[in-house]
């Protein structure tokens, strides 16, 4: 199947034609067949034109640059952390920025992120189609009109993450796949009780491939693949050997790739789960985080919509004992639900509706484009036409718009719903050009932009510093912070070279060169900061995933000793040398050598696991003994 | 039904899609013929009334407009042409006959008379008013420099006789052949008689006998359109003029990109680094030859009265890798106080020596606090100011900060409101102002630094003294200098520059 005329039960096809039909037939009924296409079409005008690169996005993009550069897909050069999320949209970046190299990352990250958006579009529908189609001698001739598609299309912040730089719309497009690629295994309706299982679970062979990478699209979506694969068992025959066979296929790359992480990083997981606390529970900012997002669009209506219909056709098949297609509509809001959920526990996120934007499409998936037949039937008009204006009310509505991002809620320690962001609105109007795409449109930014140029410059001509940022802003540092004050932030580095920490790292990163040492004040960019917990004691409110760790972790890494320290510096010193920590950082600074990579192997849970408190007597006491 | 049908059939779609596509160019096309061409140039908060004796670009380039001159120099050759004169006779190059040209007259149908003409320059002479552009007329008989200006009795020039209506004589009180190329100058242009009478007004809406008129000044946007009444040799190639205000220099950048501006002489150092302004505007960025920009900090601060202090500060920038890298290298260091360098000499103390910053620094005994370098958004400074920042606290460790004001008349209010602190100038000098360059040092130096010889030198147009001068005391720190870059939109056919380094308004044509 390569695309609607192809389709089984459209018009297109030779007995499904309107009787008379011929060159000349009426426009209305030539364009029919391509309605279901049209939020495809949208979203990919609605991407391009709003195309922009978030700050987390040049994250991406500094991590390219140093693999191109020969440095390994690292942030800082010798610093073996992973920093990117995504490990697939990271990986896709560098083959796509290393085979057109003049072309900058962040532009081909944005026609990547339109594609794959408006694909994602075009096999959900497809998908749909699958699912729902009507053998061709059932029924009268049947229109494809945008249902779910139409409503995930007219979601401004699907639009928004269509691009970023970041991973969403790889996310979208590889749920659709996924989608299609069960689908195109049912049998069409109606299905028999014997004739539902399909084949053997490893045919097509690459099915189970793509349904295995979902954890490398976000280490998250492995609750996606586990339901696919539950889809795909379900709807393939039941023999051991096909089971294990397309398990082996679904686990090869994640598999492989997991090997590597384990041995070039030291851990489980990206660097990012490890800062940004992926496993604590925030479940009030959470639900601020989604009521941020379900209320202003009003997307409970296409929501409850769209399951009334699933639960509908999913009785149905139930009756007719399908239960390839029972798993099918069901896995998908489940884990939706699911992944939701998870987003809910561990607080949402600081983009407006980013991480619910999968869960979204995940519900919708089923029903993305949902057919009319002839004669009517008043219910699916009654639900395509309620989708439709609904679409068509949210899209020309008003954004969701955010007077600043500052926090809020400081007594309680928790940052509230201030704390969202319309990231592409605060971006936009940073920058001076408001244009965000090119890494010249961010120099000078605000941000921490600035320090990147001058970082850059200075390591040009030799000097050498470490430079602490955010030292107006954070007013714990104490000590610490009044001798930095006293000396601009500026300290002498541990060694030569040029060190800037600052609070946002992307742009900063890209601007200041492989060369300068960017420190990420969040923890994102060294094993060490990442592992300190937040302790309301030491860390002040922020926004969600926004903790800036204690300025003495950073200190001790990489800022040269000085007579007269705090003793909080002293002992975050010390915690440095003692074997835990101290072999953390060897396992992720020292030469890669075979031996070690063996070693981080070995020991990637015990480094995975390993948690440093951030008052430092504490983590002296805990790490030291 | 079958009427709707037939309606979408292909061909006749087709056929009226072409119809409707030729109506719409013809359409386009005649309403673009008979629209009247107009032009939008960056403008700034004027930091003071429109007058004719205004030096700063932004009334510059009104009063050009508006007004019309003895002479006029043609931007692309530089040749002195007659405009107001009908002939200027010398034998000598010191006792000069201007006749004007017959017909000639102010927008508000008043004659230009040889009167007129003798007003204007005896009030832009008369020195109790300290006209930086006085200079002008310094050579001519009478002249009476601000020193000796006694405001009591202020002496007319007496070098300068009507001869009847049309025409005047002017006897210099040396041979001064240049006098009729200064004479192009907007703020040697006569003014008509309502101007003197209603001056508080005619510094909203001034009147002139140049090719256009102000149509209106709402303080946010200034419009001009061609004057019905011209009648000289130099009219007007389009129909308005549109000047907004920019508060962010930035801003009129961005705009001229997406064409929504046609020209800005401010291009932001963060748009020139690694040659972004060039490389993104198609060629319609350029360098202006006519006119160059000295960037200088002005030292306003008790706590820096030590110059060894203000010395230290200066070894400490590092002025040719910034030149490059901040620049584009539209710019080059600057060792002298002033572009052409014929004032001073800054030597060893403009050259960049780390080491010696910091010893020299210590000498001095460092200084307590922070230190703000001050800026304008109109300039769109901040890059600039911080990249300074930044050199001072890496090689001498000061501590410093950055703060923008909005243009130059809120800078000098701070400053000499005693705010205190290290401000970033900019002095863009043409050939034609030059010396009125030099008097901007009087204004610069007041603060503490100008002893009565100083303010001689700079009114005597003595360089060498200024120089001096400004080595000993560094009260002013050299950093850049440079031709004045411009941006201008793909509409504009042509930009020339006038002698004064503004954009010639008569000479702006659109495709």
């Amino acid at each position: 199947m390569t695309g609607a005329p192809s389709t089984p039960n459209n018009p297109a096809h030779a007995e499904d034609r309107v009787p008379g039909a011929s060159a000349s037939r009426p426009l209305l009924i030539t364009i029919a067949p391509w309605v279901w296409l049209l939020p495809a079409v949208f979203i990919a005008i609605m991407a391009w034109n709003l195309r922009w690169m978030s700050d987390d996005g040049w994250i991406n993009v500094r991590v390219v640059e140093q693999m191109l550069a020969g440095n390994g897909p690292v942030f800082n050069t010798g610093e073996r952390v992973e920093v990117g999320t995504s490990t697939l949209w990271l990986w896709l970046l560098i083959a796509v920025s290393a085979l057109i190299p003049w072309f900058e990352p962040s532009q081909l990250a944005m026609v990547l992120g339109t594609g794959f958006t408006a694909t994602a579009l075009v096999f959900a529908g497809l998908g749909s189609m699958q699912l729902l189609a009507p053998r061709p001698s059932v029924g009268a001739p049947v229109i494809w009109v945008p249902a779910g598609a139409a409503a995930l299309a007219a979601l401004p912040p699907v639009w928004d993450f269509a691009t970023s730089g970041l991973e969403m719309s790889l996310a979208l497009c590889w749920l659709a796949v996924c989608f299609w690629g069960l689908a195109r295994r049912l049998v069409p309706l109606p299905a028999t009780r014997s004739a539902t299982r399909v084949g053997v679970a490893f045919r097509p062979w690459w099915l189970p491939v793509v349904i295995g990478l979902g954890p490398l699209v976000r280490p998250d979506f492995a609750v996606f693949t586990v339901a696919f694969a539950i889809a795909l068992l379900v709807q393939s025959r039941r023999r051991l050997a096909s089971g294990v066979i397309a398990a082996l296929l679904a686990l090869v790359i994640p598999g492989s790739y997991q090997i590597f992480r384990m041995g070039y990083y030291a851990a489980l997981v990206p660097n990012t789960a490890l800062a940004k606390d992926a496993s604590g529970a925030r479940w009030g900012e959470g639900l601020a985080y989604l009521f941020d997002f379900v209320q202003p669009y009003a997307v409970w209506l296409p929501v409850t919509l769209v399951l009334v219909v699933q639960l509908t056709l999913v009785r149905r098949w139930i009756a007719a004992g399908d239960a390839a297609r029972v798993a099918l509509t069901l896995a998908l809001p489940v884990a939706g639900v699911l992944h939701a959920a998870y987003f809910v526990r561990v607080g949402g996120d600081f983009m407006h509706a980013r991480f619910l934007l999968p869960a979204t499409m995940a519900v919708l998936l089923p029903v993305s484009v949902y057919p009319l037949r002839r004669p009517a039937d008043r219910l699916a008009i009654v639900f395509v036409t309620v989708l439709v204006l609904w679409a068509v009310t949210v899209a020309t509505g008003p954004r969701t718009r955010y007077a600043d991002i500052k926090t809020e809620g400081e007594s309680s320690g928790r940052p509230i719903q201030a704390g969202l962001a319309n990231e592409r609105g605060w971006w936009v109007s940073r920058t001076k050009s408001h244009e965000t795409v090119k890494i010249e449109d961010w120099i000078w930014a605000g941000s921490n932009a600035e320090e990147s140029m001058l970082a850059r410059w200075d390591l040009e001509r030799d000097r050498s510093y470490y430079a602490e940022g955010g030292l107006e802003s954070d007013t714990r540092g104490g000590a610490i912070h009044d001798h930095l004050r006293t000396n601009n932030g500026i300290v002498t580095r541990i060694s030569p070279g040029v060190s800037i920490a600052v609070e946002n790292i992307g742009a900063t990163g890209v601007l200041a060169g492989n060369g300068v040492h960017v420190v990420d004040m969040i923890g994102l960019s060294d094993a060490v900061s990442a592992r300190v917990r937040y302790d309301p004691m030491f860390i002040g409110p922020a926004r969600n995933g926004h903790d800036v760790k204690p300025v003495y972790w950073r200190l001790a890494q990489y800022a040269a000793p000085t007579r007269d320290e705090s003793p909080d510096l002293q002992r975050a010193r010390a915690v440095l040398g003692c074997r835990p920590v101290r072999n953390l950082v060897r396992a992720t600074t020292a030469e890669l050598t075979p031996q070690l990579f063996l070693s981080n192997l070995r020991h990637s849970v015990t480094y995975t696991r390993l948690t440093i408190p951030a008052d430092p007597l504490t983590a002296q006491w805990k790490l030291c003994q | 039904m079958t009427a709707v049908r037939a309606l979408v059939r292909p061909p006749l779609v087709i056929a009226v899609a072409v119809v409707l596509a030729v109506v719409v160019l013809a359409a386009v096309t005649i309403v673009r013929l008979t629209l009247p061409s107009e032009v939008t140039l960056r403008s700034c908060r004027f930091p003071g009334p429109l007058t004719p004796t205004a030096l700063d670009p932004c009334r510059l380039v009104v009063m050009d407009a508006v007004t019309a001159r003895i002479t006029h120099v043609d931007p692309r050759t530089g040749r002195v042409e007659l405009d107001l004169a009908e002939s200027i006779t010398t034998s000598d190059n010191q006792h000069f006959i201007i006749r004007l040209a017959a017909d000639r007259r102010f927008s508000d149908e008043s004659p230009v008379t040889a009167q007129g003409v003798v007003r204007a320059w005896q009030d832009l002479a008369d020195c109790r008013q300290r006209q930086p552009a006085a200079f002008l007329l310094g050579t001519i008989e009478g002249f009476q420099t601000t020193e000796s200006c006694t405001s009591e009795d202020p002496r007319a020039m007496t070098g300068l006789t009507v001869i009847d209506e049309r025409t005047l004589a002017v006897r210099t009180s040396a041979p001064d052949p240049d006098l009729p190329a200064r004479l192009a100058h907007p703020a040697t242009a006569p003014m008509p008689q309502s101007y003197y009478d209603f001056r508080p007004q005619s510094g909203v809406v001034p009147i002139g006998a140049g090719p256009f008129q102000i149509s209106h000044n709402h303080g946010s946007e200034i419009l001009l359109r061609r004057s019905p009444s011209y009648t000289g040799p130099f009219p007007a190639a389009v129909d308005s003029i549109r000047l907004p205000v920019y508060i962010d220099g930035g801003e009129a950048f961005n705009d001229v990109s997406a064409q929504e501006l046609d020209f800005t002489d401010v291009i932001p150092a963060d748009r020139l680094i690694g040659g972004r302004a060039r490389s993104a505007s198609d060629g319609r960025f350029a360098l202006d030859g006519g006119s160059t920009t000295l960037k200088a900090l002005r030292v306003a601060d008790s706590r820096l009265a030590d110059p060894r202090q203000r010395r230290a500060l200066s070894m400490a920038m590092d002025r040719d890798f910034l030149a490059a890298r901040l620049f584009d290298g539209t710019v080059h260091s600057a060792s002298t106080w002033s572009s052409d360098g014929s004032v001073g000499a800054c030597g060893t103390a403009c050259t960049y020596s780390p080491e010696e910053a910091r010893a020299l620094w210590e000498q001095a005994g460092g200084m307590a606090g922070s230190i703000t370098l001050w800026g304008t958004r109109a300039d769109s400074d901040y890059p600039v100011l911080d990249t300074l920042c930044n050199e001072w606290k890496v090689t001498i460790g000061l501590n410093c900060k950055v703060e923008l004001v909005q243009d130059t008349k809120e800078l000098n209010e701070r400053v000499n409101g005693g705010s205190g602190g290290v401000t970033l100038v900019s002095l863009q000098e043409s050939t034609m102002a030059q010396p009125a360059h030099l008097t901007t040092y009087l204004t610069m130096l007041d603060w503490t630094e100008t002893d009565a010889a100083t303010a001689a030198a700079i009114q005597n147009a003595d360089h060498a003294s200024l120089g001096a001068h400004l080595a000993e005391t560094m009260a002013v720190i050299p950093l850049w200098a440079g031709q004045t870059p411009h941006l201008s939109s793909s509409r504009l056919r042509d930009v020339h520059r006038t002698p004064m380094g503004t954009v010639d308004p008569v000479e702006l044509t659109v495709r």
